[in-house]
């Protein structure tokens, strides 16, 4: 990636909104500011930085293209580091592509994927983990989301992992000391009180790495799917849980053949949800299809949560037993439903219990029972007390598997010392300490920074 | 009033080297030994390797120096060896990879061994004169001596330890002196500083000398050599070396008596009081410090080392200490077992002046300064074994350069003098830099027992090693292999006999064969102990005993050696990655400020040395490849 020349974008979403920002960055920016942009009063050079100017976004020969607003930064305090200008233009897909193409006409060239964020971490404006921070919350779906990640930083899981590296620091210098100074009579860290430190914090980094599995669904959101025979509810649930008529729901049964994939809030965390096909045996063509494919997805690795509904209205057929007895071998978790409970129970509800020891009970009609399904879900990966703002959940998958790689060198190192090689252990305590502080970007490889980058839209 | 002195040009050496301790030993044997003529100036030619401070060689971190020394045909491991008074192994309960040797030393036969050695090598001549003047005229460096002779030399290798400008301290007195009261270089300094270089001072200290009689042995712990002793140099004879007599050491301790002393007195203490300004090192500090520092310690050791077959003065190493004479001899007497000692020197502090590391490149030579070389205390180290091992490089890239030649950098993966030279070079220091074994982060594969093995190459390609004992080598090293080769590839039958042994040292017992590598890993267990075992052993003749106790480490470390290995694969991409020494760093874009700065201040010479640069984060690496790439 070049990181060379003034470059400029539309920071803002595309399409048509209130107003749109076109962000410059470079040296060349006070050169372009002069042809594209004329105050209401006095000329660009002397508005003033950090104050928002009003006045037109001119052409080649001075005819105002729109009017707006101009906020310059001054190099060295700006998001970037560079001189840097942010012009607010009407936000109609065609004024903003015509004020774009001014711009790039006065000398700028057009920013590449994360150029602007990558720009400011070479500066030093942003470390890696704030880089990061900031990609995620780009990408964030959700409220919770956005009170989870912006809490990242001094959050109460940075100051852990810190704490996890500075004690591991002083034991390995403990160790080394002892090395180096065989002949002082210091106190040797003695290998059961070296394996019992070096447990204990495998056991807190086990603790933060269990604490993905909620950052996850908080963030990024649970993949589950609807499971059923035809016509027992799937659509409508899915429907219900979407808020709008997204699925087509009808009375005929296996209207659904595409897969329908829908993220959802479900109290605090999110479902990546996506609606399938009955699951029965079928000789329609295409229904086959769908089928085909809803099977695939339900007993996909990669699927976490499979609420399997079952119409309560009708006896437990062949096809609600052969999938009940199929649902065992899923890899995700299957939560049993009984849906349109506000008709007359027909179904053998013992058989469920028998199957899958206890089941929810749901009416889309009433809307009953959908609050107490909700907060299941929501307790499967984020248990009541835990305050997001604390930022005390892990969301991401560098950190959480550079964690991992700590923990496993952490038992290497338990394992080193009980076969009889503590001297060796130091060694790989140093190549834990380091995986652990890469989590702030210090030692972080090329390619990780590459991938980083590679993640950003342009602008923040 | 000193008259003007007349200068006259005495000759025109190919290097000169300035200083006979341990660098400048090093250095000028390299040079010579690689056919370049040579001087060594001394101040004093009987004292050429003097040992102003611990009678001893090796230790942590410092053994590994000498054995690597060793390999690449150095002197100072066979001298050690033909003086020793006590080897012993550093860490021997510990494992292989942090083994130390450490050898108590003749110190008067190794200077007259060295001194020897000096005069018999051919291409060197060994004088005395104070170096006071360099500069440089045309193609040659100039160095002009206090009496007025000028040597021209394409190289000059400065190893002038402690003596630059060098002032001595005890107490509320100070004196222009160097180590042992010899007088100090003056003069250097100021001629070097003219040229642009940028200078430290630095401080170190030493202890008391005692007399050996006057010391009540039956109150001290005595501390014995290893029997047998181990040796440094490949070329010792170690059957002979096994049957070496071993003078013993012995401990005594502070006492809180000692303490009050201190304490009470540490007003008149130069550290403390001001007179010292020099920055001493943390790991070498003085009974003063000590106490001052940790309070709660109640007691501080005190080893007692002899000097020398013929001398009966004993180093009192732990008693450091810049007291007045009068405090120390209450100091010494209020421990038990000195009641009675006899003083015979006093202990000093001393300060000198020595060059900011980072001006070196890794070969030794000084940025800017084509042919003008540092090597040892000069360059800000600390301790005899650090001093030759930058000797030796400084001595080979001179030699080489003079030569035409490529010069020869040690990446840290090599050895311990690479990863000494790197961190001097990279991360600067700002105390007297002492080698240790924490510093050493490849230290699996750096091993005392493998130094041979990872630099005769080098030895040999320098023509400091000679083809027969680099041949010699070869020999092991095929048998090493031929062992661990039949060690994974035997399997043992399951018996009682074996799982008795499984038994004896706590390990499960097997019920099908196991291979002999398999076996050899299992805590506790090695080569000796399955002897009965291992019926079809092969006889590696007289490297036997060499061959099984080599085998035996890589067995046991195989898979962390091979986890280290591909740490140091995954490393040498950037290392392989050259910087041009003239690279424009504070006009590259994106590079941030203190970076640039640091950057064009080190000038490092692969991407590798640049990341390791403190100051310089993965984003400014980032952008000098990007920059590379360009």
């Amino acid at each position: 990636m070049l990181l060379d020349g003034t470059i400029a974008a539309v920071s803002t979403p595309k399409g048509i909104g209130g107003i749109a920002v076109i962000r410059i960055s470079g040296e060349d920016t006070p050169r372009i500011l002069k042809k594209v942009f004329r105050p209401l009063k006095g000329d660009v050079a002397s508005c003033p930085v950090r104050f928002a100017v009003y006045g037109d976004i001119i052409d080649e020969n001075g005819h105002r293209i729109d009017s707006g607003l101009l906020v310059k930064f001054a190099y060295g305090k700006s998001f970037t580091g560079e001189e840097m200008a942010e012009i607010s233009c009407h936000g109609g897909v065609m004024v903003t592509a015509l004020v774009l193409k001014r711009v790039l006409s006065a000398g700028a060239r057009h920013a590449e994927p994360g150029e602007f964020s990558r720009r400011a971490f070479v500066n030093g404006k942003q470390n890696l983990a704030e880089a990061e921070a900031v990609a995620d919350l780009l990408e964030a779906k959700s409220e919770s989301a956005v009170i989870l990640l912006s809490n990242q930083k001094d959050g109460k899981l940075s100051k852990e992992i810190q704490e996890i590296a500075t004690r591991l620091l002083v034991l390995t210098a403990s160790l080394y000391a002892y090395i180096d100074y065989p002949d002082e009579d210091l106190q040797d860290v003695d290998d059961d009180t070296l394996v019992q430190k070096v447990r204990d914090e495998i056991s807190r980094i086990q603790e933060i790495l269990s604490t993905y599995r909620g950052g996850r669904a908080v963030t990024a959101g649970v993949p589950a799917v609807i499971a059923g025979t035809p016509n027992s509810g799937k659509s409508s649930l899915f429907n219900y849980l979407v808020g709008e008529e997204k699925a087509i729901v009808t009375e005929v049964a296996g209207t659904t053949r595409d897969l329908l994939e829908y993220t959802v809030k479900v109290g605090r965390v999110l479902l990546t949800l996506t609606d399938t096909a009955g699951l029965h045996k079928s000789d329609d063509l295409v229904e086959k299809i769908g089928i085909a494919k809803a099977e695939e997805k339900v007993f996909s690795s990669e699927t976490q949560l499979i609420l399997a509904l079952f119409d309560s209205s009708r006896r437990f057929e062949k096809n609600e037993l052969e999938l009940m007895e199929k649902l065992r071998t899923a890899p995700g978790k299957v939560m049993p439903i009984l849906t349109k409970t506000d008709q007359p129970c027909l179904a053998d509800t013992e058989e469920l219990k028998r199957r899958f020891c206890s089941y929810e009970m749901i009416s889309v009609i009433t809307g009953d029972g959908i609050q107490a399904l909700k907060n299941k879900i929501e307790a499967l990966y984020l248990s009541s007390d835990i305050r997001l703002e604390d930022g005390g959940l892990l969301v991401n998958a560098r950190q959480f598997s550079c964690l991992e790689k700590t923990r496993d060198l952490l038992l290497d190192v338990v394992h080193t010392v009980l076969s009889g090689g503590k001297e060796l252990s130091g060694i790989l305590l140093e190549q834990a300490i380091a995986t652990l502080q890469e989590t702030d970007g210090r030692q972080v490889g090329e390619q990780i920074v590459q991938n980083i980058f590679s993640r950003f839209c342009v602008g923040k | 009033m000193e008259k003007a002195i007349i200068r006259y040009v005495v000759g025109e050496p190919d290097v000169l080297v300035i200083g006979g301790g341990h660098a400048g030993i090093e250095a000028s044997l390299a040079t010579a030994r690689m056919g370049v003529k040579t001087v060594l100036l001394t101040l004093q030619p009987d004292a050429v390797g003097n040992m102003p401070c611990n009678p001893s060689i090796g230790g942590t971190g410092k053994g590994q120096l000498v054995f690597e020394l060793d390999a690449l045909g150095g002197e100072m491991g066979r001298v050690a060896d033909q003086v020793c008074l006590q080897s012993r192994m550093l860490n021997a309960s510990k494992g292989p990879a942090v083994h130390s040797l450490r050898m108590q030393s003749d110190r008067m036969r190794y200077r007259a061994h060295m001194k020897t050695i000096l005069e018999n090598t051919p291409n060197l001549s060994l004088i005395q004169g104070e170096a006071v003047d360099v500069y440089r005229e045309g193609n040659l460096w100039y160095v002009a001596t206090r009496l007025g002779a000028v040597y021209g030399c394409k190289a000059v290798i400065i190893a002038t330890g402690t003596y630059l400008d060098s002032r001595i301290i005890v107490g509320e007195s100070f004196y222009s002196a160097g180590p042992d009261n010899s007088i100090a270089a003056i003069g250097l300094t100021d001629s070097l500083k003219k040229l642009g270089i940028k200078f430290f001072r630095f401080k170190t200290g030493t202890p008391p000398r005692l007399h050996r009689d006057s010391i009540h042995y039956e109150k001290t712990e005595s501390q014995e050599g290893d029997m047998p002793p181990v040796c440094f140099s490949s070329l010792t004879d170690k059957e002979a070396f096994r049957d070496r007599p071993q003078k013993k050491c012995h401990v005594v301790y502070t006492n809180e008596k000692t303490h009050a002393i201190i304490r009470a007195n540490l007003h008149r203490s130069p550290l403390y009081s001001g007179v010292i300004k020099g920055t001493g090192p943390r790991y070498c500090p003085s009974l003063e410090d000590k106490i001052v520092r940790f309070p709660d310690k109640e007691r501080h050791q005190v080893f007692l080392e002899p000097m020398g077959e013929d001398t009966v003065e004993i180093y009192a190493q732990g008693l450091s200490s810049s007291l007045p004479e009068d405090v120390q001899r209450e100091v010494v007497h209020s421990i038990e077992g000195l009641e009675d000692a006899v003083f015979i020197r006093a202990a000093y502090a001393i300060e000198y002046d020595c060059i900011d590391p980072l001006q070196l490149r890794p070969t030794m030579e000084i940025q800017d300064y084509p042919g003008l070389y540092g090597a040892g205390q000069f360059n800000g180290t600390s301790g005899y074994e650090e001093a030759a091992a930058q000797g030796i490089v400084a001595g080979i890239n001179a030699a080489l350069q003079i030569q035409g030649k490529e010069s020869l950098v040690l990446p840290r993966s090599s050895s311990y003098i690479g990863t000494l030279i790197d961190d001097l070079v990279t991360k600067g220091t700002n105390e007297p830099y002492r080698m240790m074994t924490s510093r050493c982060e490849y230290r699996l594969v750096l091993r005392q027992d493998n130094a041979d093995r990872r630099l005769s190459e080098i030895g040999l390609r320098m023509g400091l090693l000679s083809k027969e004992r680099y041949n010699e080598k070869q020999k092991i090293f095929a048998y090493i292999d031929e062992e661990v080769e039949r060690a994974e590839t035997t399997f043992l039958p399951p018996g009682e006999a074996l799982n008795a042994m499984l038994a004896s040292t706590e390990n499960p017992p097997v019920h099908t064969g196991v291979r002999l590598g398999d076996l050899l890993r299992r805590p506790g267990i090695g080569y000796k102990m399955i002897t009965p075992l291992d019926i079809h052993r092969p006889d590696y003749g007289e490297y036997q005993e060499e061959v099984f106790e080599k085998a035996e480490i890589e067995i046991k470390y195989a898979g962390y050696i091979k986890r280290q290995n591909k740490e140091i694969e995954a490393c040498r991409k950037l290392e392989n990655k050259r910087l041009p020494p003239d690279l424009p760093y504070k006009s590259i874009q994106g590079l941030r400020l203190e970076a640039a700065a640091k950057l064009e201040a080190i000038r490092p010479e692969s991407l590798g040395q640049a990341s390791r640069i403190s100051g310089v984060s993965p984003a400014d690496i980032t952008v000098l490849l990007l920059y590379l790439n360009h």
